[in-house]
């Protein structure tokens, strides 16, 4: 007698590689486009932070309001793929400039202060 | 297989989109810097500047002293007494000497403004050599934008010039690469163009209290 024969149909396992890629590939892209989006979003932050502070400079050298918002814009949309800056604020008078912004629409409140001289002389 | 292919790919944007970043962020930064330096040399001869105009009385004493012995002179010689001669010409001496010695240290304070602002302008070009190259300056004639008055004086004083604040100005270029962290024969292997032109400028201002601190366009 030779060894029992397995009568039972071998199982179909043709799509379970396709399934496991799809499932991991997914999950890799997932945690890719977080890392990708968390870093960058960190990064439009600082970038749109010192812009505003460049805004108060503007405000100091004497540009009019409406134009030193329009250049924060201006230069954020080169970062901001997705989002825009709302509701900004700039205001000072000879010696103290305080602006103000959010990134939408992560909610990012911003806030920057520029004294002359103080915060220019080491 | 795929995450092989796909990983380099992920890296590559990464790195980009953060050297991108980081560009925009050193030419903000290049600015900053600019104006804390403009600033900071400003200050310095803001000092300067307030010193040699607060001796303008003193000065003023002087010439009215001088005058008087001068008048006084002219009278002695007139009376055609030796003695009261002597006496007055030793006085207008006196008096010219002061002027001379109140005139050195005038000439010192400008001489100590004109190495004070050459000095922070060589460390500020030694710091910045890192981030921005071709750093330029211009300004008026000398560091402190001021006149003799009256010019011809032994002891003048000194004032403001007309358009202070344009004169008195520092402005400070400079030139940025934008493809700074790649390097220089890669770029010009690929014809990459990223050179730009700054300047930021820093200047006082004659207010009635003194002289405060002005940005300029």
């Amino acid at each position: 007698m030779g060894p029992p024969v397995n009568l039972k149909k071998p199982r179909n396992n043709k799509g379970q590689a396709v399934l496991e890629l799809v499932v991991l590939l997914s999950l890799y892209l997932f945690i890719v486009f977080a890392v990708f989006q968390v870093s960058w979003l960190l990064g439009v932050r600082s970038y749109v932070n010192q812009q505003l502070y460049k805004s108060l400079f503007c405000m100091a050298k004497g540009y009019t309001e409406v134009y030193c918002k329009k250049e924060i814009r201006r230069k954020s949309s080169f970062v901001l793929f997705w989002g825009e800056i709302k509701n900004i604020h700039l205001k000072g008078d000879q010696k103290k400039w305080t602006g103000s912004l959010e990134i939408q629409p992560w909610n990012i409140k911003l806030k920057r202060i520029l004294q002359i001289p103080e915060d220019l002389l080491q | 297989m795929t995450f092989l292919i796909i990983s380099p790919l992920f890296i590559s944007i990464f790195f980009l989109s953060f050297s991108f970043l980081l560009v925009l962020k050193r030419h903000n930064q290049a600015y900053f810097i600019c104006y804390k330096t403009g600033a900071n040399i400003q200050n310095t001869l803001r000092e300067h500047l307030q010193k040699l105009t607060s001796m303008n009385t003193q000065a003023r004493i002087l010439r009215i002293k001088r005058k008087i012995a001068e008048l006084r002179y002219h009278s002695a010689l007139a009376s055609l007494d030796p003695v009261n001669i002597l006496q007055a010409r030793k006085r207008l001496q006196k008096v010219k000497f002061e002027q001379q010695s109140f005139s050195n240290k005038q000439e010192r304070i400008l001489k100590q403004a004109q190495i004070s602002f050459q000095t922070q302008w060589k460390t500020f070009k030694l710091k910045s050599k890192k981030y921005i190259y071709n750093v330029k300056k211009t300004f008026h004639l000398q560091p402190l934008a001021v006149r003799k008055k009256p010019a011809e004086s032994d002891s003048p004083g000194y004032v403001p010039v007309e358009g202070f604040s344009e004169k008195q100005k520092i402005k400070i270029s400079w030139r940025m690469n934008g493809f700074a962290l790649i390097p220089q024969k890669l770029q010009e292997h690929l014809g990459l163009k990223g050179i730009s032109d700054h300047h930021c400028s820093v200047s006082l201002e004659d207010l009635t209290g003194g002289f405060q601190m002005k940005l300029m366009k």
